[in-house]
């Protein structure tokens, strides 16, 4: 397919990018953050109306550097979802000032353009350049509150974490150029299944290339900024970096090693299920003794990865349909969860969690969503994070990694001690003198999306696991 | 450069031991630089012994037949990054004041752990043999070939560059523009 008529399948990344631009001359004339909020949303419903729908024959998109293949798609859906609800957010963010809202929503757009390039990417430089794009403008992003030192500190953290772990990820690129020549992942693909490469020499670039993305998934070793950004960030943009990069990061991992490398599986496996094994528990450890109620979902969602990441290591279709529907369902909680801690904290003007005491008592509607939120991210039946944990431990079990389903329950089970105290603090303890203020609409209509969105996928699910069926497959 | 290689090779010096024993003198001073831009007390200094590095790491893509890529490591690095570092140096009050020294036990284990990698990495290096690249070694690419192959097969990446470069402009505008109190 030639140049020109390839320009057809990146319809959504151009209307994203015009909408991005025209909302940036906008704001010099207009700083009400309502309208450019419903202009950056309908740029996003726009493009989720243009994405291409997948081919039966693999299209060469610009020369292989990007593909269409229903696993992007299914990446690209929940991109697009990402971004409108972290819209409306931060539409009901009130930390968040008018004066450069403009660029705010500028920002935001472009990281939707560099998530959707880099779940299409077939080629390691086009994942490279997507990935330091989006790395690039979440800097920008969590440093926005410019004048709050938490945030500047989290900004400077997480850049230069993100720097030392792309230098990594690069020199093993590199390397990847070296041995094959190219940086075409199907190229490279057919190299390694035909066996050109030498066990040690794979090993190495596996582990290089490895940390860059687990810097992107906030996994261990690579997760110490995690509490520190989420922490200081602004809570919409928090929100935005718990589940957008994370999924990136793992479209990335599973196009990249289930598909490409798969050959080489038995060198990655052991390495990659002690990162789970490590991830599981590190994060939720730590998650235990938080006080902060960011921080402590920090922890929760570098757990949460962890989970996710079993489902990578069984990694026959069952475990990546695992990822996929994990992935989703986290989306979904993760969103909900920071999208009450938003709608609390701009009436609370606080953190926390001692200070959600009998919240159930002011805030009936908002505790009953944070505590539907908590229930999932625990996992309890019937909600979406129930299912998303069955998919994974049912496949590990089924694959023999009985060892890696065990340590996942436990900390399952670990985890739910301090989702639980959440809302025991809510319903449970006496609420202390604080009037509720104003709560602002987009924000709420957000938040029963969401909501709606989690007790559908438990409830009703089977649409759900043939949409992840049907999008597990790479070309 | 060739005059001076006709003059040795008249004295019966070969042209193989001119090239190995510059490129040898070449690495050692930018290995050199860049011990010194580690072990520097001062900021400032740092970044000026950082340009020599940059430039000697310019003449190594001499050797490898990357005239382009020579001069653009001259261009960028040398000319706008480290002139970038200077003028951060000079524009940030007192940074160059106090003087950046690790403790020696910081020291030794940041040795410890870059030795180790550069060991590993090494034998990786090591290990193969058949390095590829795109075009066969030696073969020089000209200008012209580069520019279509940013137009044709590279024509997607570059323009997500020129993205890129813009999100950056934006942020680094929010970032620090100067709030009026």
């Amino acid at each position: 397919m030639s140049l020109i008529e390839s320009i057809r399948f990146i319809t959504p990344e151009i209307i994203l990018l015009a909408g991005a631009i025209i909302i940036l001359m906008f704001s010099l004339f207009v700083s009400n953050k309502n309208v450019l909020g419903v202009f950056a949303l309908s740029a996003i419903v726009a493009a989720s109306l243009y994405l291409p729908q997948s081919q039966k024959v693999e299209p060469v998109l610009f020369f292989n550097m990007l593909t269409n293949d229903s696993f992007s798609l299914f990446f690209k859906e929940i991109i697009l979802f990402i971004t409108g609800i972290i819209i409306l957010i931060s539409i009901g963010y009130e930390e968040l000032k008018e004066k450069y809202i403009g660029e705010f929503f500028f920002l935001l757009l472009n990281g939707a353009i560099a998530m959707l390039l880099a779940v299409s990417s077939n080629n390691l430089l086009m994942i490279y350049l997507s990935i330091e794009m989006l790395s690039l403008i979440s800097y920008i992003l969590v440093a926005f509150l410019k004048n709050n030192t938490l945030s500047s500190e989290a900004a400077l953290k997480y850049f230069l974490f993100g720097a030392l772990s792309t230098g990594i990820m690069l020199y093993g690129i590199s390397l990847v150029y070296g041995l094959f020549g190219t940086t075409d992942l199907a190229m490279i693909s057919k190299a390694v299944s035909a066996g050109q490469i030498n066990n040690l020499v794979s090993l190495i670039l596996l582990v290089l290339i490895l940390a860059g993305l687990c810097f992107k998934c906030s996994l261990v070793p690579f997760h110490m900024w995690a509490p520190d950004v989420y922490q200081g960030a602004p809570t919409a943009v928090t929100a935005f970096l718990s589940v957008g990069p994370k999924a990136v990061g793992f479209a990335v991992l599973l196009r990249i090693f289930s598909n490409n490398f798969f050959h080489l599986y038995i060198n990655w496996v052991t390495l990659v299920m002690l990162i789970s094994i490590f991830t599981m528990t590190i994060g939720n450890v730590i998650a235990i003794s938080q006080t902060n109620i960011k921080r402590m979902l920090a922890y929760s969602s570098i757990a949460q990865a962890g989970y996710m990441l079993i489902g990578f290591v069984v990694g026959t279709a069952g475990g990546i349909e695992g990822v996929l529907y994990y992935i989703f369902a986290y989306t979904l909680m993760n969103l909900g969860a920071f999208g009450c801690v938003i709608l609390v904290s701009n009436y609370l003007k606080s953190d926390a969690i001692e200070d959600y005491a009998g919240l159930y008592k002011k805030d009936p509607v908002t505790s009953f969503m944070l505590s539907i939120f908590l229930l999932s991210l625990t996992g309890v039946p019937p909600l979406a994070g129930f299912w998303g944990k069955f998919l994974v431990f049912n496949a590990a079990i089924q694959s023999k990694f009985i060892l890696l389903a065990v340590v996942g329950v436990i900390n399952s089970i670990v985890a739910a001690y301090y989702y639980m105290r959440i809302i025991k603090f809510m319903y449970l303890e006496e609420p202390k003198a604080k009037e509720i203020g104003p709560k602002s609409v987009p924000l709420q209509i957000a938040l029963a999306i969401v909501t709606a969105g989690v007790l559908i996928a438990g409830l009703y699910v089977t649409p759900f696991l043939n949409w992840v069926k049907y999008s597990q497959s790479f070309f | 450069m060739s005059g001076l290689i006709q003059l040795l090779n008249s004295h019966g010096i070969p042209q193989d031991f001119v090239i190995k024993a510059a490129f040898y003198f070449i690495a050692a001073l930018t290995l050199l630089f860049a011990l010194f831009v580690v072990l520097s007390r001062h900021i400032f200094r740092a970044a000026v012994y950082l340009a020599v590095v940059l430039t000697g790491i310019a003449a190594v893509y001499l050797f490898l037949d990357a005239e382009f890529l020579a001069v653009v490591q001259v261009l960028i690095y040398v000319g706008a990054i480290v002139v970038l570092f200077i003028f951060t140096v000079m524009l940030t009050a007192d940074i160059d004041s106090g003087t950046f020294v690790g403790t020696l036990r910081r020291m030794s284990v940041a040795a410890v752990a870059s030795l180790a990698i550069f060991f590993i990495l090494f034998k990786v290096i090591n290990m193969v043999t058949a390095w590829k690249t795109a075009v066969p070694a030696g073969a020089s690419i000209s200008l012209s070939q580069l520019g279509k192959s940013l137009m044709t097969g590279y024509a997607l990446p570059f323009e997500v560059i020129s993205l890129i470069s813009l999100a950056a402009l934006v942020g680094a505008l929010v970032i620090g523009k100067a709030e009026k109190r």
